[in-house]
């Protein structure tokens, strides 16, 4: 995206274990990189590894570049992968550590050190008396998981019951490559991440923003809000998405929301936008129809009842592709979560698109029979002749068996991810 | 006023004529690195008519060249018109059909009767 992909290159990858190693040819574009990646910790130099501290410190001595350097000030974080250090236990391994380098630079015990040297012990499952590896090297700098606490849902002011958590709101809008100067449109909007759940995320990573919301009671301001502390006040939706913009400052990029009809466009076909990052309707929760209901402004829809014909879900993902056919520019990205049933899941049942590549299929599992995945598709051409999605007739079978899996909950689950943290879940207990 | 020059009516419906109740304006960040990037997606005469819809006494020259849009104060008019105008109420007009979509509280609602699907 910042046009340095061929800066980086892996070298090992995380393997049951939360280290990545890589080169950059450019420190700069690693600070970028991590400037908006919510899934990086932090990032440091390396220096070694090897199996225990005394090993590691050994190693240590071989390069005059692995110490902090003259007049530096310097202080030691301890971190454990599968074990946790009491504060003891820290200081003990900081001890040993400058003992055995005999570092005579001066500590500085908070972060204004001008080397901060990271000792990562990594333990094996169940075998915490000897480290498997232990990594040490110098801090870069963080990633940006400050922006999941920033847009911890829990602190936001009007939730819904479907709002999208923080980190995949933002692992969302970084496969699509939200970026300043880019429009980014989320069609569902509202069913599955009410009041804008992703577009936050997506604006806060400098993309503008626009969306579309079919179910009228969710824009009018019918549907209960789910947040406890807000129950009685009147609920506004648009007010409300405009609140959450404007609480986290990127109110300039939100460019409003439409109420409409995913399967009844009313985007003209010249406009194409930069990304699609959205999150469609699993359609058992919200008895997703086919939108072709009568709208009222008037009566509650609840009273009616909504005509039309059942619109089956998997027909949403073939459209959801032609859709990005004509509503995406070249080189735009289509994000979107997709429910599969774990037993019967193979890569052939995923929708295609002659003009379209798969570029990364991420599974999060949400139990032993199904999981979701974060499908991210790139727009290669424009398409001649019209030409249409494919949808592999497994899929429509993998979903029924979804329809049949017996644990209920998921769906909840599906639809708001996270039910132990998340307040919205909680508030629906208080509500039931 | 970005979103009423990418919206349409039912079948070809563009460019919908938008009648007003309520306009607000809102002060928003110039950026003018997104102006450029928009104005080659925007359908300029139908902007002009929208400004005329809104009757803002804002002047834009019936044509635009290259150079135009680079000229800083071509662009800033832009941005007043596409990003800080907003109708507040009101209805957006199909040309074709005459099909009126209300906007209220800002929102278009393009949500379709069940009569106008075939």
């Amino acid at each position: 995206m910042f046009g340095f992909r061929e800066s980086m290159i892996i070298e090992r990858k995380p393997d049951q274990d939360p280290f990545l190693l890589c080169t950059f040819s450019n420190i700069d574009h690693l600070k970028l990189y991590s400037s908006r990646s919510v899934l990086l910790k932090s990032a440091y130099e390396y220096w070694t590894h090897g199996s225990s501290l005394i090993d590691v410190a050994d190693k240590l001595t071989i390069s005059s570049d692995w110490r902090p350097q003259l007049h530096e000030t310097w202080r030691i974080l301890v971190h454990g992968f599968r074990k946790q250090f009491t504060q003891p236990e820290k200081i003990q391994r900081i001890d040993a550590f400058s003992d055995r380098l005999k570092i005579k630079n001066k500590f500085c015990l908070n972060n204004k050190a001008d080397c901060s040297v990271g000792l990562f012990e990594s333990y094996e499952q169940g075998l915490i008396e000897q480290p498997k590896e232990v990594f040490v090297g110098r801090w870069i700098c963080d990633g940006a998981r400050h922006l999941i606490d920033k847009y911890d849902v829990r602190k936001r002011y009007f939730i819904g019951n479907t709002t999208m958590d923080a980190t995949l709101s933002f692992v969302m809008a970084n496969m699509g490559q939200c970026q300043p100067n880019h429009i980014t449109l989320d069609p569902f909007c509202g069913t599955d991440t009410r009041l804008g759940g992703i577009l936050l995320a997506c604006a806060e990573l400098g993309s503008n923003v626009v969306g579309s919301e079919f179910d009228w009671r969710v824009l009018t301001a019918k549907a209960k809000p789910t947040k406890a502390n807000t129950k009685n006040l009147s609920r506004n939706p648009d007010e409300m998405m405009h609140r959450n913009f404007s609480d986290y400052g990127t109110l300039n990029r939100f460019l409003g929301v439409v109420g409409a009809d995913f399967a009844y466009s009313p985007w003209r076909p010249t406009f194409q936008f930069d990304s699609i990052v959205t999150d469609p309707p699993y359609g058992i929760r919200e008895s997703s129809q086919h939108k072709s209901r009568r709208r009222t402004d008037k009566a509650d829809d609840d009273e009616e009842n909504p005509v039309a014909e059942k619109y089956d879900l998997t027909n949403i993902y073939g459209d959801l592709l032609n859709f990005a056919n004509v509503y995406l520019c070249v080189g735009g990205r289509l994000v979107f979560w997709m429910p599969t049933h774990i037993l019967t899941y193979d890569e052939s049942l995923l929708p295609t698109h002659p003009c379209f590549i798969l570029f990364s299929n991420d599974e999060q599992q949400l139990n032993r029979t199904v999981s979701r995945r974060l499908l991210t598709m790139i727009k290669i051409r424009e398409s001649n002749n019209n030409e249409k999605a494919q949808v592999n007739e497994k899929l429509f079978s993998n979903f029924r068996d979804l329809y049949f899996t017996p644990n209920t909950k998921i769906w909840e689950q599906l639809n708001s991810n996270n039910a132990d943290t998340d307040s919205s879940a909680v508030s629906k207990k208080e509500n039931s | 006023m970005l979103t009423s020059n990418i919206l349409k009516g039912v079948a070809k419906g563009f460019p919908l004529k938008i009648n007003f109740t309520k306009v607000e304006n809102a002060s928003v960040d110039y950026n003018r690195d997104f102006i450029i990037r928009v104005m080659q997606r925007i359908e300029y005469d139908a902007l002009r008519g929208a400004v005329t819809d809104l009757g803002l006494h804002e002047s834009l020259p019936e044509t635009i060249s290259d150079s135009t849009q680079q000229n800083e104060e071509f662009l800033k008019k832009m941005h007043k018109v596409l990003l800080e105008y907003e109708v507040e109420e009101g209805e957006l007009v199909c040309p074709e059909t005459g099909r009126k979509f209300p906007i209220s509280k800002g929102i278009p609602n393009m949500l379709l009767q069940e009569t106008e699907v075939s």
